[in-house]
């Protein structure tokens, strides 16, 4: 190929619209983000530029600091369920029949089709008080319950069926946080096993290991890049999702993105809500580059 | 390994019990007869090579006694039990697989005490039989490091190591050399039949390489579209094969199509374009050719036999201690000869297209049924 030094021109055309692009409409507003995160609020409409550290340090009050953790864990946690979730159907998927494969992946994909804030509100109707997944609890509850009085335990789990409360709870939230992630987890998870020699298995089994140990001693750690790279995709976008915690939380379980949106509309504080969205950009910075060090490091044993 | 102790080991094997038996074993992938009813007594203390082209089945048959494949008819039976049904990890066989599937997360060590460590080894054991299987493949000074740091044919060595360390009856290798260069491959077939006779483990070698096949194994399978088209010792292949395919697979050989077969209760007179009637002994029933391998066909003026000819010359291809020569006999077919010495320097002088005697005897010609 062709050095683009030496096609400045061809180059020139090739990269500038894009690279245009980027700085009107992403890096010249970052730049005012960043701006404004040094700057004060003087009245109303108006911000003046002190270059104060006053807004970062807001972040490290206990409220804010609270709910920086909050988003950390909530991520956290729905970046391991999808994981545990989605590796077994990663896995299945990867050693289906050739034909079925693509049918596969394509139900994967399939929630891509439809719109976020539609499956949320869907999601809406699942988790409700009288939603479809409280159908199903409450019908097992009276079959429980119908077994119990039938060996004289009346009552054993609970006079009424009370409805597990999903909406406004950490645990509805993390249910939505898994619902969105998922297919993002499956799929990395799923090209690092369709790479995987099969024979490193079939070995594993030659020497004496059940499937069990296969699992855990072979599989995993030969899919470990794959792992990586399904909770680094998994925990950033949870990291900033701000519809599902504003939906499935009912305002009782905000995540960082939410608070963010109250400083640039109902707390009209600008200044603030751009600190903590930079805040927020360096922590996605801080978890790529442990994984880039992972990945050095990595790649250093393998040499050493 | 001179003349007499090959006899012996020869007659060992034969009179020695079978350790994998392969009874009526028929392998269907849909409509796809991948084996076709093979019955086969591999003994103890071999090395047994199932050779074929791509497709014949062979890996599919090695894959049933390993245990990753089960048969969908008959039985596999070794060391006198009933492994049919048995999953890889409980049976008594290990293998090394074409691509070695060393595990690249773990050192060499690692790599060879993982097939122990599984079987809940005591430590102490674990530690003296790798550095055994180690030294046993020369690989002691590489323990610790990790196999992308290791050429194709030491990580070949691990994972001999890693299966033989195991201590098997039968160890199962599916093409092990074909990812292997030339002069490698060359080496390890030596250190594998060296390594063979040094443990005396039954050693069962997928190949699809007849040189490879006959270099290493006191027997091979000739395998055809999932059917065993001969078993026998690398010599009896190449001097008494079953039939004109084996002919053709192993070595290289000269087919003459027949004009005419007058048969005479087993034997029969046979004429083709190039020899007049010839009478053979026993001839196979139904359709047949006849066999004649190039070393058997002399050329040059002094060249004697039952059948003379005047051939013209084609290409020679000089190959060290012979050469290789096309000769269009009168017919218009064309066969190989292979001369060495004096008759290759001849040849070698001769101008392409210049008239040249050809002879061979009638009992160099073997009658086959057709592949």
């Amino acid at each position: 190929m062709e050095s683009w030094r030496r096609a400045t021109a061809a180059f020139a055309a090739f990269a500038g619209p894009t690279t245009l692009w980027l700085m009107v409409f992403f890096l010249v507003p970052l730049g005012i983000i960043w701006v404004y995160s040094f700057g004060e609020n003087v009245s109303l409409t108006e911000i003046k530029t002190t270059w104060t550290w006053s807004n970062y340090a807001r972040i490290f009050e206990p409220e804010i600091a609270t709910l920086f953790w909050r988003t950390l864990w909530l991520s956290g946690i729905a970046t391991v369920v999808c994981l545990i979730v989605g590796y077994p159907v990663a896995l299945s998927i990867a050693t289906a029949e050739a034909k079925w494969k693509p049918w596969l992946l394509l139900v994967i994909m399939l929630p891509f089709w439809t719109n976020l804030l539609i499956r949320t509100y869907a999601m809406l109707n699942i988790l409700g008080a009288q939603g479809r997944l409280n159908d199903v609890i409450g019908w097992v509850w009276a079959a429980g319950d119908g077994l119990a009085s039938l060996v004289g335990l009346d009552g054993l789990f609970g006079e009424r069926f009370q409805p597990v409360t999903f909406l406004g709870t950490q645990l509805g939230v993390v249910i939505g946080l898994v619902y969105v992630q998922l297919p993002f987890a499956i799929l990395p998870l799923y090209s690092s096993m369709e790479r995987l020699d099969r024979s490193y298995l079939e070995a594993s089994m030659d020497l004496g290991a059940g499937q069990f140990r296969t699992f855990f001693l072979v599989l995993v750690p030969l899919t470990s890049a794959g792992l990586v790279t399904a909770a680094i995709i998994t925990f950033i976008p949870a990291l900033g999702s701000f519809l599902t915690p504003d939906l499935l939380g009912r305002g009782q379980v905000d995540m960082i993105a939410n608070v963010i949106e109250r400083q640039f509309k109902k707390a009209n504080d600008w200044p603030f809500g751009s600190a903590l969205s930079l805040f927020l950009l360096y922590v996605t910075f801080i978890v790529l580059a442990v994984k880039a060090i992972i990945d050095m490091q990595a790649a250093k044993r393998r040499r050493s | 390994m001179s003349e007499p102790t090959l006899k012996k080991r020869a007659l060992r094997l034969r009179d020695a019990k079978p350790i994998v038996e392969i009874r009526n074993v028929t392998k269907r992938w849909g409509s796809f007869l991948a084996v076709d009813d093979i019955s086969l007594d591999i003994a103890e203390g071999e090395f047994f090579a199932m050779l074929g082209p791509s497709g014949c089945g062979k890996t599919t048959l090695l894959r049933m006694v390993s245990g990753f494949e089960t048969p969908s008819e008959g039985e596999v039976r070794i060391g006198g039990e009933d492994m049919t049904w048995v999953p890889p990890n409980k049976r008594p066989v290990n293998m090394v697989f074409q691509s070695y599937a060393v595990f690249p997360h773990m050192t060499v060590r690692k790599n060879v005490a993982y097939g122990l460590e599984v079987d809940r080894v005591p430590a102490a054991e674990i530690k003296t039989r790798v550095d055994e299987a180690l030294a046993l493949v020369q690989l002691s000074q590489f323990a610790d490091r990790k196999p992308d740091q290791l050429s194709g044919g030491q990580r070949q060595r691990v994972a001999l190591a890693r299966a033989l360390v195991k201590k098997p009856r039968v160890l199962l290798l599916d093409e092990p050399l074909s990812a292997l260069d030339a002069k490698l491959r060359d080496a390890m077939r030596l250190e594998l039949v060296k390594l063979q006779q040094q443990i005396g483990v039954t050693f069962i070698m997928v190949t699809h390489d007849q040189d490879e096949a006959m270099a290493v194994a006191d027997r091979i399978a000739v395998l055809h579209k999932g059917r065993i088209r001969q078993v026998a010792s690398p010599e009896t292949l190449y001097q008494r094969p079953a039939d004109a395919f084996v002919a053709d697979f192993i070595g290289r050989t000269n087919f003459f199509e027949p004009k005419s077969v007058r048969r005479a209760g087993a034997g029969a007179t046979v004429e083709t374009a190039e020899t007049a009637a010839l009478a053979f002994d026993r001839v196979p029933e139904g359709d047949i050719t006849l066999s004649l391998r190039p070393e058997k066909v002399r050329i040059g003026p002094e060249a004697k036999g039952d059948v003379t000819l005047q051939a013209r010359l084609g290409d020679v291809a000089f190959q060290g201690e012979n050469s290789v020569v096309e000769l269009h006999l009168p017919s218009g077919r064309a066969i190989l000869a292979f001369v060495a010495g004096d008759a290759a320097a001849t040849v070698g002088a001769m101008e392409e297209g210049s008239a040249i005697p050809v002879a061979w005897n009638a009992s160099d010609m073997l009658p086959l049924a057709r592949g």
